[in-house]
């Protein structure tokens, strides 16, 4: 497929904005959408996202990409909240809680996918 | 020259933020006042000296029934405490100097030890971001909240804070220069703050093995260096002798079975109930998101948290593939945010709560309580890092104005605890009662007078508090609230408080409520209740605590007047006052003395009904005038007295008079007289097969008295607290009663039954009861003496052979 694209004559920022931008809504639809967060839900995303990488030979900058992304989306949440919100997970995480987690996630995978650079 | 002044400018500048460290806690309180407080309290601050003779020199809690424990870790860490107020004579300058010592410690070795791994990685002419990168590192680790804010209520284990980074610091620079005197300066660090250092601390095993596995990762993966093993291991034993004076009475109560230790480490239904469901309440309120945003949770300084991870984010952008410091550090990173926070994913969660059933574990149950220290030290590294990074790539300029920002940043997030105010929060759930106090001389002038008492009776706390915890208004409106100043300060036992109480409590409440006079006497008789001390200082009871510590009195007596009033009915006769402290002796026709011997048995059926011991009812029941009355289960009974039987009294007639002096709280001498038939001898502490009654074999020593019961058939001298003297070994070879011959009286007490045959037929002897556990705390002392000795002959020819190198 990536063949494809390329031959089509699609440059690389556009390949890796097409292969992202489904991450990114899916990590924002489990946020949003879902007041639990759920294993069922994040390994999927995240095994999809390993198949991404090895796909389309997505470097780890663009994880990090991701990772400054998320913390835009967390320290926003933060700082228009109150500090009790963030107090407990009791009994709904807040949105910057389920944010923090996904951050944290890929952060891993950025730090493993440069170590395999 | 501009090349030296360009290296000088940031040491002149980390000096400079050194000595702002150290001045800054003398500003957080006046010289006037104290702040102690806290489950573990900070008594030692307040008088080291008294602290030790009541606390750490022996295997027995300083408060209550005597329960085994060991807290000798506390001996070298008091003899620096006691040089310090030798010197200053003010607790205030001893408390300001160890939170000085707190703030410029970790500031300064986090900071070298970021400047020590950058400086591997940077080439000469970056030199100056790496200075600047660990001045960064360095404050960003010291306001961090994980020290900020267990500031007030901080118990010994907080010392970890500087504690952490300055081993971590010597080890490193041993493991890279190879240098004994870095492993010598560690090894001393530990020996001087060993508090922080036992069996028992989670904090050690929170970082230490972690600190281990980095460094030795560092040192060979990144460095390319191998590890001097046979130095590391020669440390070891170093380390082990040096602590054996606390390590050996640990061990011995770790494998003790019905201690605490013993339970929490071992019993499975323990480990269920302390350990997984008490980490899964506390799961709900651990944040991914307090890992990222350091904040002291002000509205105001919010917007402040995203330089850590968005400067983090940015160094792993800028870094080159496969760096392996950085990847390294970032693991550990990685590693330490999921033990603080468990909560990355359910499966981690779930892996997390399995780790509980490893023996011991539970010990993290406030997980994020311990691990913090140890994800802020990795942060501080893996930012301190990032800032290099991100600096390396800017103009000089750019990286001065940006550092300036960082720090004004800091500065403005932490100032809650930078000003002090941190401390100046008042108690949960009092009317704005602050921690701080300003010591009442009425109250100090109480506390040296119980200190001189000659006897060994023990005391009863009123108001009654819910933790063991005991409440003294300061002069101010403060308090402080926390383990009793009469039991770890005047080396005299009190029951300060419920938990102490046991297993009593339930019992003295219900008494309370049944209004039950007579029976709260027994009861205090039967405690070796003496005196009662009532504090009538309407601040120690409803007017600052309306709900806690006093919340269960409070709801039987729920003001001042209705607590005088049923003190009013319990006490005897008045001894002192002071201001509102006043000492009453509990009623004399219930006191039973610390050694008595029972004229009446009643054999009960035991029953296991609370989680400390066996305990019933019993005693109210009984309308014996004659007090010294044994409860004993029937079933031990019958071991010793074949006409025992379940609700008879037994009638002791011929009984010994006997006259017993408190050596310390670990020996006791008793001397009988004209005991020409069997009897039971009771000793009023927590019941232990460690306590053995040795027979001397030799004659009775002649003892001068101070206190005389019934009618002169017991007898009480003067009592002593001798740690060490020629006759602190002298049970050594003795024999001590046969331990079928010991169990349990009344509850909780220790009895033996003895007959004259153990005595060869003499009706005149003496015992000496012992605490034998004692004897591990002993050996350990006299192993860590030795090391000592050696420890500093090796000292002080690494030194010598550094002079000369030099």
């Amino acid at each position: 497929m990536s063949g494809a694209i390329q031959k089509q004559g699609l440059s690389r920022n556009v390949i890796r904005f097409l292969a992202l931008s489904p991450i990114i809504l899916l990590i924002l639809g489990d946020a949003l959408l879902f007041q639990q967060n759920s294993d069922w839900r994040t390994f999927p995303i995240l095994i999809f996202y390993i198949f991404l990488i090895i796909r389309y030979k997505i470097a780890a900058n663009t994880t990090f990409l991701i990772c400054l992304a998320l913390f835009l989306f967390m320290y926003i949440h933060y700082i228009f909240s109150d500090p009790k919100v963030f107090a407990t997970r009791y009994p709904l995480a807040p949105f910057g809680e389920k944010m923090a987690e996904w951050l944290y996630l890929f952060l891993v995978i950025g730090v493993i996918q440069k170590w395999q650079e | 020259m501009k090349k030296l002044f360009r290296f000088s400018k940031p040491k002149i500048f980390v000096s400079l933020i050194c000595i702002v460290l150290f001045i800054l806690p003398f500003f957080w309180l006046h010289t006037n006042e104290l702040e102690l407080g806290g489950d573990s309290s900070r008594l030692y601050m307040y008088d080291p000296d008294s602290f030790m003779q009541s606390d750490s020199l022996y295997s027995i809690e300083p408060g209550g029934i005597g329960a085994l424990r060991s807290d000798q870790a506390m001996l070298p860490f008091l003899f620096l405490l006691k040089f310090f107020y030798f010197i200053f004579h003010s607790s205030y300058i001893v408390i300001c100097l160890l939170n000085s010592l707190k703030l410029v410690g970790a500031f300064l070795f986090m900071y070298l030890i970021v400047v020590e791994i950058l400086k591997k990685h940077a080439q000469e002419n970056k030199m100056l971001l790496v200075e600047i990168a660990g001045i960064l590192a360095g404050l960003f680790y010291t306001f961090s909240p994980s020290g900020g804010e267990s500031m007030q209520f901080s118990l010994i284990v907080h010392n970890q804070v500087f504690l952490n980074p300055m081993v971590f610091y010597l080890l490193l620079r041993f493991l890279i220069s190879q240098k004994n005197k870095y492993l010598w300066f560690a090894i001393l660090t530990t020996l001087i703050f060993s508090p922080n250092f036992t069996l028992v601390v989670p904090s050690v095993y929170a970082f230490f093995p972690l600190a281990f596995i980095f460094l030795g990762l560092y040192v060979t993966f990144c460095l390319g260096k191998p590890l001097p093993l046979r130095k590391i291991f020669g440390g070891i034993i170093l380390f082990l002798g040096l602590h054996a004076f606390h390590l050996i009475p640990t061990i011995m109560l770790i494998f003790d079975p019905g201690n605490i230790l013993n339970t929490r480490i071992f019993d499975r239904s323990s480990i269920q109930n302390v350990g997984v469901d008490y980490f899964s309440s506390v799961v709900l309120h651990s944040m991914v998101t307090k890992s990222f945003f350091y904040s002291y949770s002000i509205p105001q300084t919010q917007w402040t948290v995203f330089i850590a991870p968005l400067s983090i984010i940015l160094g792993f952008l800028i870094s080159r593939a496969r760096e392996k410091t950085f990847t390294l550090i970032a693991l550990f990173f990685f590693i330490t945010t999921f033990l603080q926070s468990a909560n990355i994913t359910y499966l981690g969660n779930a892996m997390y709560k399995m780790l509980f059933y490893i023996p011991g574990f539970s010990m993290f149950r406030n997980f994020p309580g311990w691990f913090m220290y140890v994800q802020t030290f990795f942060y501080a590294l893996l930012l301190g890092y990032a800032f290099f990074l991100i600096f390396s790539k800017l103009k000089e300029r750019i990286v001065y104005i940006s550092s300036i920002l960082i720090i004004g940043v800091f500065v403005f997030n932490s100032w809650k605890f930078i000003s002090g105010q941190i401390l100046r929060q008042p108690h949960r759930g009092t009317n704005n009662v602050s921690t701080i106090i300003q010591m009442d001389p009425a109250y100090e002038k109480i506390l040296s007078y119980l200190r001189n008492l000659p006897d060994d009776g023990k005391i009863f706390d009123f108001p009654l508090t819910e933790f063991g915890y005991q409440v003294v208004p300061g002069l101010n409106r403060g308090a402080y609230i926390g383990p009793s100043p009469i039991s770890f300060l005047t080396n005299r036992s009190d029951f300060a408080g419920n938990p102490i109480l046991d297993p009593f409590s339930a019992t003295l409440h219900n008494l309370i409520k049944e209004k039950n006079i007579d029976g709260i006497k027994r009861l205090f008789g039967l405690l070796n209740v003496k005196y009662i001390f009532y504090n009538s200082d309407p601040r120690a009871y409803e007017e600052f605590f309306p709900d806690v510590p006093n919340t269960v009195l409070l709801k039987l007596l729920p003001d001042s007047a209705s607590l005088a009033n049923l003190v009013d009915k319990i006490i005897g006769e008045k001894v002192v006052n002071f201001g509102t402290y006043n000492l009453y002796y509990a009623d004399k026709n219930y006191y039973l003395p610390h050694f008595f011997v029972l004229t009446s048995v009643i054999p009960y059926d035991g029953k296991k009904i609370d989680l400390i011991g066996q305990n019933t009812s019993f005693f109210v029941d009984t309308k014996l005038t004659d007090p010294r009355i044994g409860y004993i289960d029937s079933q031990l009974c019958t071991q010793v007295l074949s006409s025992c039987k379940e609700g008879e009294i037994i009638y002791e007639s011929d009984i010994p008079t006997i006259t017993y002096q408190k050596i310390n709280p670990t020996k006791y001498k008793v001397i009988v007289s004209n005991a020409n038939a069997p009897f039971f001898l009771i000793f009023s502490d927590k019941f232990h097969t460690s306590w053995k009654a040795y027979m001397t074999n030799q004659e009775a020593e002649k003892l001068k008295i101070q206190g005389r019961y019934f009618d002169g058939r017991i007898q009480e001298s003067y009592h002593e607290n001798i740690f060490l003297n020629n006759k602190t070994f002298e049970t050594l070879n003795m024999k001590s009663l046969p331990e079928a011959q010991h169990f349990t009286a009344n509850g909780y007490a220790n009895a033996w039954y003895i007959t004259p045959g153990d005595f060869d037929g003499e009706s005149n002897y003496e015992i000496i009861v012992e605490m034998t556990q004692q004897r591990a705390a002993y050996i350990g002392l006299i192993i860590s003496f030795i090391s000592i000795i050696i420890f500093m002959i090796y000292g002080v020819k690494i030194l010598k052979n550094s002079a000369l190198h030099q």
